[in-house]
């Protein structure tokens, strides 16, 4: 059959279904590339009249906005120019100052915005993910009233880059006693950067600390976000943190990553009177935790953890000699160093680079 | 005799057909997927603001790795563009592979450097390293002179050197935009399985360069390099957009790819006796993980953008063809565990297949269709109107797939912002498909057969250096 059809194929004509189907397909790609190369210059042409129009609006508002800012026009002068159909774009013309400012000048751009936020509260829940995300990024930049309310109403939003938008705002100190509902979504950006999401968490700021603490020791929480708010607690170098974190590092039997963030939080927030806790995980069959055991021995040990920092510079992973050689010159052993790199010649190179090394570099 | 043999010519040139509509389907599903994800990511740029996103999430360190072999006539533009970068924490690497003109003492004088101690913290087996510098001017560029190895010998040698969690491999003819680096460790903020992530690629010929920074987009003058032009938006904007939306990356490109270090030292690094090493080591890490059971994702950003320069000359193009085609073949020869393995997932059923059926097989193919055709059209076995008919099918097909990409570009970053160049680039999309596609086919099977008769080679690739404004 397959046969049949090829030896067909060779021998068409204008007559043949196969032809006219064929040349019905020749007519459609013809259409369809001609179609494409008009939508390519259309799209140029319109993109050009867009970014025209748009940059004659911005042109016109930025010398109104000037002169309004410095006082001599008033806000009314401004709000004549924006039309009924731009009331989106000039929010967002605002959005781009506003959000590189502070205090007195931040209320001055919120001001000129408020004819216009109920429109933008309006655009915050309709549209495409993206334009949601966008436009109730604008809105928590202009608006004076305190938002979370919408906020966290956003927070369950089905698309994750809205949610994201809105913790992200959330995440300030004004909200801190919003903390145990900002922890309470973290299920919602499993997959988002842990390091992304303890830095934001830390914006809460000091008022948060206790909802913190709370949620490390609660083992209702997953691992991994216990390991997050440990880590936001290292932000904030919480010793009460640290004290806890001292705590939960005697039971063995903590997952890797909740380790990892226990014993930074530890070399954040501890002293020496900690040591004790990291000792076994100096031997801990996983590198990493024995590199953030070094590490934190070189922050919080004293002169006696050196014997424990000169063994972990035996180490078979580079990575922990080398967290060692920076600990031990963090608790300035210089005379000790030079004297290691003469008696570990394996190790020498790797000890000149740490005392060649600035104290600006992180160890 | 002729009656014996035409069944079978008139079956292959069936299957050549069925391979056409296979492969434009399947860059049609490609190109339609990049569509949507290209507007989605365009909107999602105004709703992210990038530097907040860096400041918030800590920065992670990066490490970017530039191996050099005779790059003295790009290596200064090259580490210009490198130390324009705005990211606030990263280090540069240049590996100079035993290059035999004076690419190690334009760097030197240039930039002060000094012998200065580093400590390997991986230990992949490379040629010895003759020593290792840092910059008086600049502490944050160092420079590895080793012996002559490959470049995956000298990205492997970077990697020991390399202490941060991410590293970044750029080619040392490359120019990379000041925000390059910010947008593509984006990913690695976003999602946290991800292990790697790759940016689009731009042709800089025909573009003004000053100061490490390209100035002004054209086109460039000569007519092959322009061609590529439209192939590289093709294969970017519409396939690697694409492969990611449909979660099948399986090339992630040398020229400007970031990386987790842990996982690409726990792969081995780079395959020396690859010459896809790049191919090769996006396809390892996608088995290892798999393997491995881990959790992971490979990304790629369209708007971080590296320039590089493309072969003017057929000299060159063909050696670089040839390269990629052996490359490429070694690398699915490697992993062809892979093929249909449902054990891999995606990347099994459809990345993987496709290199193989439509890369690899691909030329082949395409190759002997044409002549079969011809044979067929020129006995006089094939009517005319259908020989012209099909001709101009396949023809039509090839243009919609590149004006396709070409309305991507428009769609999404307008690089090319004067419209002559726009129509030109349409132009090209039509003109291609006469003459350059079957160029390069023929490129490629000449690879395929370099690849059997056992040649291992680089080849050389002459660089002019970038035009100054």
């Amino acid at each position: 059959m397959i046969r049949t059809f090829a030896q067909e194929l060779l021998e068409l004509t204008f007559g043949d279904r196969l032809f006219q189907a064929a040349l019905i397909a020749f007519y459609v790609l013809i259409g369809l590339t001609g179609l494409m190369i008009i939508a390519a210059v259309l799209l140029r042409w319109r993109n050009d009249q867009q970014q025209a129009r748009r940059q004659r609006c911005e042109a016109r508002w930025k010398a109104r906005l000037q002169e309004v800012l410095l006082g001599t026009q008033r806000p009314e002068m401004l709000w004549a120019t924006v039309a009924p159909n731009e009331v989106l774009q000039f929010c967002s013309f605002l959005y781009r100052f506003a959000r590189r400012v502070k205090g007195v000048e931040l209320a001055q751009f919120r001001m000129l915005a408020r004819p216009y936020l109920p429109q933008l509260r309006r655009a915050v829940h309709r549209g495409s993910p993206e334009a949601r995300a966008y436009y109730l990024q604008i809105l928590a930049v202009l608006s004076e009233e305190n938002l979370s309310e919408v906020l966290l109403h956003a927070l369950d939003d089905p698309a994750p880059l809205v949610a994201l938008v809105a913790f992200r705002r959330l995440a300030q100190p004004e909200n801190a006693p919003l903390a145990p509902q900002l922890i309470g979504r973290l299920h919602r950006f499993k997959q988002i950067s842990p390091a992304l999401l303890a830095s934001l968490l830390s914006r809460l700021g000091f008022e948060a600390l206790p909802a913190l603490r709370q949620a490390l020791g609660d083992v209702q929480h997953p691992a991994w976000v216990r390991a997050i708010i440990a880590q936001t607690l290292s932000l904030l170098n919480d010793p009460q943190g640290a004290f806890l974190a001292a705590q939960m590092l005697q039971n063995p039997n903590l997952p890797d990553e909740l380790v990892l963030a226990l014993l930074t939080l530890v070399a954040h927030g501890g002293t020496a009177a900690y040591t004790v806790v990291l000792l076994p995980y100096l031997h801990h069959p996983n590198e990493a935790v024995r590199l953030e055991a070094v590490r934190a021995l070189g922050t919080i040990g004293d002169a006696t953890s050196q014997t424990l920092l000169v063994k972990a510079l035996e180490d078979t992973s580079s990575w922990v000699a080398l967290a060692a050689a920076r600990a031990l010159k963090q608790q300035r052993a210089f005379a000790l160093l030079a004297e290691l790199a003469e008696r570990y010649p394996q190790r020498r190179m790797l000890i000149e680079q740490v005392l060649q090394e600035s104290f600006s570099e992180k160890p | 005799m002729m009656q014996a043999i035409l069944p079978l010519l008139a079956v292959f040139q069936l299957i050549v057909l069925l391979y056409f509509v296979a492969l434009n389907t399947y860059y049609l599903v490609t190109s339609l997927m990049a569509f949507r994800s290209l507007r989605r990511y365009t909107q999602q740029l105004n709703s992210v603001d990038i530097d907040d996103l860096i400041a918030t999430a800590g920065a992670p360190p990066i490490t970017i790795i530039v191996p050099a072999y005779n790059e003295a006539a790009t290596i200064l533009e090259a580490s210009r563009s490198l130390l324009t970068l705005r990211y606030p924490d990263y280090e540069i690497l240049i590996v100079n592979d035993g290059s035999t003109d004076t690419t190690l003492e334009v760097l030197k004088s240039t930039y002060r450097l000094q012998p200065a101690p580093r400590f390997p913290l991986a230990h992949l087996p490379t040629a010895p390293v003759r020593g290792v510098y840092q910059s008086q001017t600049h502490p944050h560029l160092w420079v590895i002179d080793k012996e002559n190895g490959r470049r995956a010998d000298a990205i492997n040698a970077g990697i020991n050197y390399c202490r941060t969690p991410l590293l970044c491999l750029v080619d040392a003819d490359g120019i990379i935009e000041p925000e390059a680096l910010m947008r593509i460790v984006r990913p690695f903020l976003e999602d946290a399985r991800t292990v790697a992530s790759g940016g689009i690629i731009r042709v800089v010929n025909g573009c003004r360069v000053q100061d490490g920074l390209v100035s002004e987009v054209r086109l460039p003058q000569r007519w092959l390099a322009r061609f590529q032009v439209v192939e590289y938006l093709r294969s970017f904007l519409a396939g690697r957009v694409g492969w990611d939306a449909l979660q099948i990356m399986l090339l992630i490109s040398g020229a400007f790819g970031l990386f987790r270090r842990d996982l690409v030292v726990a792969v081995g690094g780079l395959a020396h006796d690859s010459v896809g090493e790049d191919f090769e080591l996006t396809v390892r890490l996608h088995r290892y993980c798999r393997e491995q059971r881990l959790p992971y994702a490979v990304h790629f950003v369209p708007d971080p953008v590296a320039w590089t320069e493309v072969p003017e000359t057929r000299a060159l193009l063909s050696r670089q063809r040839d390269r990629w085609q052996r490359g490429l073949i070694d690398t699915l020869r490697r992993h062809r565990r892979l093929l249909l393995n449902p054990r891999y997932g995606r990347i099994g059923l459809i990345a993987y297949p496709y290199f193989f059926f439509f890369e690899m097989l691909g030329p082949i193919i395409e190759f002997f269709g044409y002549i079969v055709f011809f044979f067929l059209l020129i006995t006089g076995y094939l009517s005319t109107a259908s020989a012209v008919l099909f001709l101009w099918i396949a023809v039509l097909m090839g243009s919609v797939l590149s004006v396709a990409a070409v309305g991507l570009e428009e769609l999404s970053f307008r690089r090319y912002t004067r419209l002559q160049d726009l129509l030109f680039l349409l132009v090209l999309s039509l003109l291609e498909n006469f003459g350059y596609r079957q160029l390069i086919t023929f490129y490629r099977i000449r690879g395929t057969i370099s690849y059997l008769r056992g040649q291992t080679g680089w080849g050389s690739m002459e660089r002019k250096g970038f035009q100054k404004s």
